[in-house]
């Protein structure tokens, strides 16, 4: 029902493991993965272990007929035992579900409103698809005059996603002048 | 195998290393840029109409070119008809039909640029030898973790002499493949043909050859451990 493959790499002293949970089951399976290993090294998130990690290994939801894949270092030497499947119980819960919905509700709508979309003069215009690069260039036939300003608010949103913004430029610029700082005072001494 | 091809930044070659990884892997391509189209297309049902519920998945994938295409409508009507939350059962159609996808991405970070991650299983980000593309970079490096489509490669595009290679590796955290500036490429993607066809023995068809081998699963097996130095 759950199958898992390990592979380790010994470096410098460590032993990296990465494994693969599949699921070849019909509902998803939340798995519960034991280590020998001590001490564990899980995967870190703002400077805490990543959700599900404890000091004897991982707990993890693999979807039906899904694969999931995790990882973590230990100083000590792989064994016989460096990864087991403990567990392996249906999932009940399903929060946290990533939806289409929910990705729309957090990263927004990216249509074009519908003050941008050409209503078409009558036969010449009629059937000719419009541009996005007539949009750009502002001869598309909605309105005389100025878009509306749903429209002109999106064609900015657009924009802005191929140029190199401010906010860009200042935090490159502080990350450089954090990395002179570091290394004139590394001269120094 | 379900390949988002995202890049953050516009204009950073995400389309060509979309086609060119559609081309070496034998998997189909669809333009996901609902926006802004730029795959080559033709005549027939397309994304937009695909999204809108016009048209199956199945019925506009385009199989006579070089690369097996599901490209995208280019006008606005188009765009606004069209539900990018259809997106990820479109890309499981054609898969199912198909096989290995890969998803050109718009972009930006809307939802039209996640949709894609939400369906993927993978992710290939594309950036130019430039600095100044790096906050965008991991800010979509976070949303394809956050959504199960990990970072499985990046490729450096448009690469001179001695690309930033470890620099990005490290910033990045995923192993880089470069694909140099090219003269071959750029009249194979001129001519909307796949440049493992036009100029096989080139660095950029070898760069391609090299990602899609990257990106494909090993054969699972058993447990294996290599020791390093």
């Amino acid at each position: 029902m759950v199958e898992l493959d390990v592979q380790t790499q010994r470096r410098e002293c460590v032993t990296f493991v990465a494994a693969t949970v599949a699921n070849e089951g019909t509902t998803a399976r939340r798995v519960r993965l034991r280590t020998d290993l001590r001490p564990v090294w899980p995967p870190r998130r703002q400077g805490v272990p990543a959700a599900g990690w404890t000091d004897d290994g991982v707990t993890l939801t693999v979807p039906a007929a899904g694969r999931r894949g995790i990882g973590f270092a230990t100083p000590a030497d792989p064994g016989e035992s460096v990864l087991a499947v403990a567990s392996a119980e249906p999932a009940t819960d399903e929060s946290r579900e990533r939806t289409p919905d929910g990705l729309v509700r957090a990263l927004g709508d990216p249509t074009p409103p519908a003050d941008a979309v050409p209503t078409g003069a009558p036969s010449s215009e009629e059937g000719r698809p419009g541009t996005a690069s007539d949009v750009r260039n502002g001869t598309a036939e909605t309105t005389v005059g100025r878009p509306p300003r749903a429209v002109t608010a999106w064609l900015d949103r657009l924009a802005e996603r191929d140029a190199v913004t401010d906010r860009d430029r200042a935090g490159v610029a502080a990350v450089a002048a954090r990395a002179t700082a570091l290394a004139a005072d590394l001269e120094e001494r | 195998m379900r390949v988002a091809v995202t890049g953050g930044k516009g204009g950073v070659g995400k389309s060509t290393v979309a086609y060119n990884l559609g081309a070496v892997t034998g998997a189909v391509v669809v333009d996901g840029d609902l926006g802004m189209a730029d795959l080559p297309t033709g005549r027939g049902p397309d994304l937009h109409d695909v999204l809108a519920g016009r048209a199956d998945p199945v019925e506009a994938v385009r199989e006579a070119g070089p690369v097996e295409l599901l490209p995208c409508g280019r006008t606005l009507a188009g765009a606004r008809a069209a539900d990018v939350r259809r997106l990820v059962d479109t890309i499981r159609a054609v898969e199912r039909a198909y096989g290995d996808v890969v998803v050109d991405c718009p972009a930006g970070l809307a939802a039209d640029a996640g949709m894609p991650l939400l369906a993927a299983d993978r992710t290939v980000l594309v950036a130019l030898p430039d600095a100044f593309a790096l906050p965008d970079a991991l800010r979509t490096r976070a949303l394809a973790r956050e959504l199960d489509a990990g970072l499985a490669r990046v490729v450096l595009n448009r690469t001179g002499t001695n690309p930033p290679t470890a620099a990005v590796e490290r910033a990045l955290g995923a192993p880089v493949t470069t694909v140099p500036e090219s003269d071959a490429l750029a009249r194979a993607t001129a001519a909307g043909r796949p440049v493992t066809a036009t100029a096989p023995d080139s660095a950029a068809a070898e760069s391609f050859r090299a990602l899609a081998s990257a990106i494909t699963p090993p054969r699972r097996g058993a447990r294996r451990t290599r020791r390093g130095r």
